[in-house]
C-alpha cells in the first residue's frame, strides 16, 4: 500500500503553502485555520443567499 | 563481487571487523513514506470515510425532509451553546499548538500548561455536549423520535466519540509531560496527538456548520 500512497499533497500552490497536515502539527494547525475561514465564508454566503431569496 | 559486497551492508563490515552490528537486521521498509506518517495517513483516510458515510445520511435526510429541519415541531437546536462549545474546542487547538511550540523551545512550563489546558478544554466540550443531550432528550428530542434526531445524535455523537479518544491521547501526553518526558529533539508524543486533535476540530467545524448554521 505504501508504494502507492503519495507522500505529498496534490501540487496546488495554496495547498502546498499550507503544508502536509499529516507531517507536522504546525501544518495541521494551519489547515484548521483555513477550514475555519472557509466555513465562515460558506456560512456567510448561504445566509446571504437565503436573506435575498 | 564488489557489488555483492556493497549489497551485504552491515554483514560485510562486521566480517571485516570494522563495525560490530548487534541485534536483528533493521526492518524492511517497502514504502517511501515514514511508517508513523503512513499509519496516521491511513487512519485519517478511514476516519474521513466514516464521517463521509454519516454526512451522506445527513444530506439525504435534509433533502428528503425539505423544510422539516430545525426548528420544527417546537424543537430547536441550542445554537448559542454549540457556538460557545465551538469556541472552547478551537481554543483547545491553540493551546495544544502552544504546548508543542513550547516543547520545541525547551519551555517545560508552557508544555505542561498547554497540554493540561487542552485536556481541560476538551473535557469541558464533552461535558457541555453530554449536558446538551440530556436537555434535548428531556424535551422529547430523542434519537428514535425523528430521522432528524437520529442524524443529529449520530453525527455529533460520532464526533464526541472522537473527542473522547483524543482526550485519552492528551491525558497520556499530559502525564508523560509531567513525568519529564519530551524535549526539543524528541516530541513526537505531543505532535501526533496534536495532529489528531486538529483533525477532530476540523471535523467539528464542518459538523457545526452543516448541522447548526446552514
Amino acid at each position: 500500500v505504501g508504494d502507492r500512497v503519495h507522500d505529498d499533497l496534490p501540487h496546488l500552490s495554496v495547498l502546498r503553502r499550507l503544508g502536509n497536515p499529516l507531517t507536522s502539527e504546525a501544518a495541521a494547525f494551519r489547515w484548521l485555520l483555513a477550514v475555519v475561514a472557509l466555513a465562515a465564508v460558506v456560512v456567510l454566503l448561504v445566509l446571504g443567499i437565503r436573506a435575498v431569496a | 563481487v564488489e557489488a555483492a559486497s556493497v549489497s551485504l551492508g552491515h554483514g560485510a563490515h562486521a566480517a571485516d571487523g570494522h563495525h560490530e552490528h548487534h541485534g536483528p537486521p533493521p526492518a524492511n521498509q517497502s514504502s517511501r513514506v515514514e511508517p508513523q506518517l503512513l499509519g496516521m495517513l491511513l487512519f485519517i483516510i478511514s476516519e474521513v470515510m466514516v464521517f463521509g458515510a454519516f454526512f451522506t445520511a445527513y444530506f439525504f435526510i435534509r433533502v428528503v425532509q425539505g423544510e422539516q429541519w430545525f426548528p420544527f415541531e417546537e424543537f430547536e437546536l441550542p445554537k448559542a451553546v454549540a457556538g460557545v462549545n465551538t469556541a472552547i474546542l478551537l481554543s483547545s487547538s491553540i493551546t495544544v499548538h502552544w504546548a508543542l511550540e513550547s516543547a520545541k523551545r525547551g519551555n517545560r512550563g508552557g508544555l505542561k500548561a498547554g497540554l493540561l489546558l487542552t485536556t481541560l478544554l476538551g473535557g469541558t466540550f464533552l461535558f457541555v455536549q453530554i449536558n446538551e443531550y440530556i436537555t434535548l432528550t428531556g424535551e422529547g428530542l430523542t434519537p428514535q423520535a425523528f430521522a432528524q434526531g437520529s442524524i443529529f445524535y449520530g453525527l455529533t455523537g460520532l464526533h464526541g466519540a472522537h473527542v473522547a479518544i483524543g482526550l485519552i491521547l492528551l491525558i497520556m501526553a499530559t502525564v508523560r509531560a509531567f513525568r519529564g518526558h519530551y524535549s526539543p529533539e524528541e516530541h513526537r508524543g505531543v505532535e501526533v496527538p496534536g495532529i489528531y486533535w486538529h483533525f477532530v476540530d476540523v471535523m467539528w467545524v464542518i459538523v457545526f456548520t452543516t448541522i447548526y448554521l446552514i
